[in-house]
């Protein structure tokens, strides 16, 4: 792939865990511009694990903009032991984690299917562009234990030491939670595409 | 033992193809007296096989641009501010994305040879803002995947059960002043017959700081070695404006013959062209494009109002 190799290049030039460190610092003395830098660089990465937790395209961008605020509000309390990506993307998986339950609550009110596949976003033109949708419904067939997992380490690709520091659980459990997600979710692929082999129409 | 019983790891190297020929070989012979073992070797390949064609996922430009706008309410406590009639950028990257373009043109048009001091490696990874949709996606990198991450554990756990209360009153901090130096004089022209006069109410935006001018240049690699006329970029195929365009129209809706504006190519610093911006002075429900296309893409900054 070509497409892009200029924008990986920058970036693979830039010391990002230490720009991060030196923008919340500057956020901390109050330059509220610094803050917005931070948000430029991490929004999509934490957009993408949104998304691939929730599913939801607009649930997605309200637990960005809830992580976010998370972060400005306790800001000073990172004290840059780890990267100040690892913490946040521990705060957004946490807000996940707690937009999921809530959303979860709401459902069990409302509506009896609790993974009903439709949605209003389903006809989305930037979805179809975007995502799989096969995959996705797929992959909100893991328990969301595991499925943190697998976006961590598989689609954000994140190294398996960083996960268990955002998940706050050792290695080997991060090890297992891979494995046994990336199993449900090819079970899953494979029952979503032996169903889809039986149109109405044969 | 079985080996489903104690190594799902040795299948998941197996699957991740990381193990060096003669433990693969091993593990693959292990695997095949072992059913079970052989199953969950097939579903781990099959899951990787479809996670890795996973395209990355991005905010577009509204969304990004919507975020910036709440979070920028959220740290001032101030409600949105009333609709003018001037032009204005939203909050965030647009900012810097028309701040950065504007200051292409003014590397291209005024001060070229003067300011440009070559890439640097300390510079932030802030990017140019991207669009959303059919043609940013790729070329979207993220900032952290290339971040060194210290192996110290964590500090806080980042519960966010509190996340949105009594924000306001914990925060007191106000907006940092945006770029505003004027850096070259309106009347002045260039070989390529176009002057900042012309530029600037294209781009509604003038005041670009010198801070900035550099940034942006440094971002993009960028080194003056190479500015052309903008004719002889219309018929470039290298960057192939029409098709960018094109996809510009099928995303948001706008004609495609719209004017553009080719203002020059800059040469990256391995020599090789890497830039032409390019300037749509289309309305779009209220919106002002800016299209920036080179070799391998382009990209399309939303000036929201």
């Amino acid at each position: 792939m070509t497409r892009g190799s200029h924008r990986a290049r920058i970036t693979t030039m830039t010391n990002r865990a230490a720009e991060d460190v030196e923008l919340l610092n500057r956020y901390l003395e109050g330059d509220v511009a610094a803050f917005d830098e931070l948000v430029r660089a991490h929004e999509d990465r934490v957009f993408g694990i949104c998304l691939r937790m929730m599913r939801d395209r607009e649930a997605a961008l309200d637990a960005v903009q809830e992580t976010f605020i998370t972060v400005f509000r306790k800001a000073d309390r990172y004290e840059a032991k780890s990267a100040f990506s690892t913490w946040l993307y521990r705060v957004t998986v946490n807000t996940c984690y707690d937009q999921l339950r809530k959303a979860k609550r709401r459902r069990t009110e409302a509506m009896p299917e609790l993974s009903d596949p439709a949605d209003p976003h389903s006809g989305d033109e930037l979805r179809a562009v975007e995502l799989r949708p096969e995959i996705e419904k797929a992959l909100q067939k893991v328990p969301i234990d595991f499925r943190s997992a697998v976006v961590l380490v598989d689609l954000q690709g994140l190294a398996l030491e960083q996960t268990a520091q955002i998940l706050d659980i050792p290695i080997g459990t991060v090890k297992s939670r891979v494995f046994r997600g990336r199993k449900i979710l090819a079970e899953s692929l494979g029952n979503l595409r032996a169903g889809s082999r039986h149109p109405r129409d044969e | 033992m079985k080996m489903h019983e104690h190594d799902q790891e040795i299948i998941m190297a197996l699957a991740e193809e990381n193990l060096d020929e003669v433990a693969a070989t091993a593990a693959q012979a292990e695997i095949e007296g072992c059913a079970e073992c052989s199953r969950d070797l097939e579903l781990q390949r099959l899951a990787l096989s479809v996670l890795d064609e996973a395209p990355d996922v991005y905010l577009t430009a509204t969304e990004s641009s919507r975020l910036h706008e709440s979070l920028k309410r959220e740290l001032t406590g101030l409600r949105p501010a009333p609709t003018s009639n001037k032009p204005t950028v939203a909050w965030g990257r647009w900012v810097s994305a028309l701040a950065g373009t504007a200051a292409v043109f003014l590397v291209v048009f005024m001060v070229l040879p003067n300011v440009i001091g070559g890439s640097d490696d300390s510079s932030p990874a802030t990017t140019a803002a991207a669009d959303g949709g059919a043609f940013g996606d790729e070329e979207r990198s993220t900032a952290a995947a290339t971040e060194t991450i210290a192996p110290e554990i964590l500090e806080m756990g980042g519960s966010a059960d509190d996340a949105a209360t009594d924000y306001q009153a914990s925060i007191e901090a106000s907006e940092a002043p945006m770029a505003s130096t004027t850096t070259a004089a309106a009347s002045e022209t260039t070989a390529s017959g176009l002057g900042l006069a012309d530029v600037l109410p294209l781009i509604g935006y003038g005041n670009i700081s010198e801070e900035i001018r550099a940034e942006i240049v440094d971002q993009l690699l960028l080194s003056p070695d190479d500015v052309r006329l903008r004719d002889e970029l219309a018929k470039s195929a290298a960057f192939d404006l029409p098709a960018c365009l094109a996809e510009l129209a099928l995303e948001l809706g706008i004609p495609s013959e719209s004017e553009t504006i080719l203002v020059g190519v800059l040469a990256g610093d391995d020599g090789a062209e890497r830039l032409v911006v390019a300037f749509v002075p289309a309305e779009v429900n209220d919106t002002t494009l800016v299209v920036v296309t080179y070799p391998a893409g382009c990209e399309i900054f939303q000036l929201v109002p």
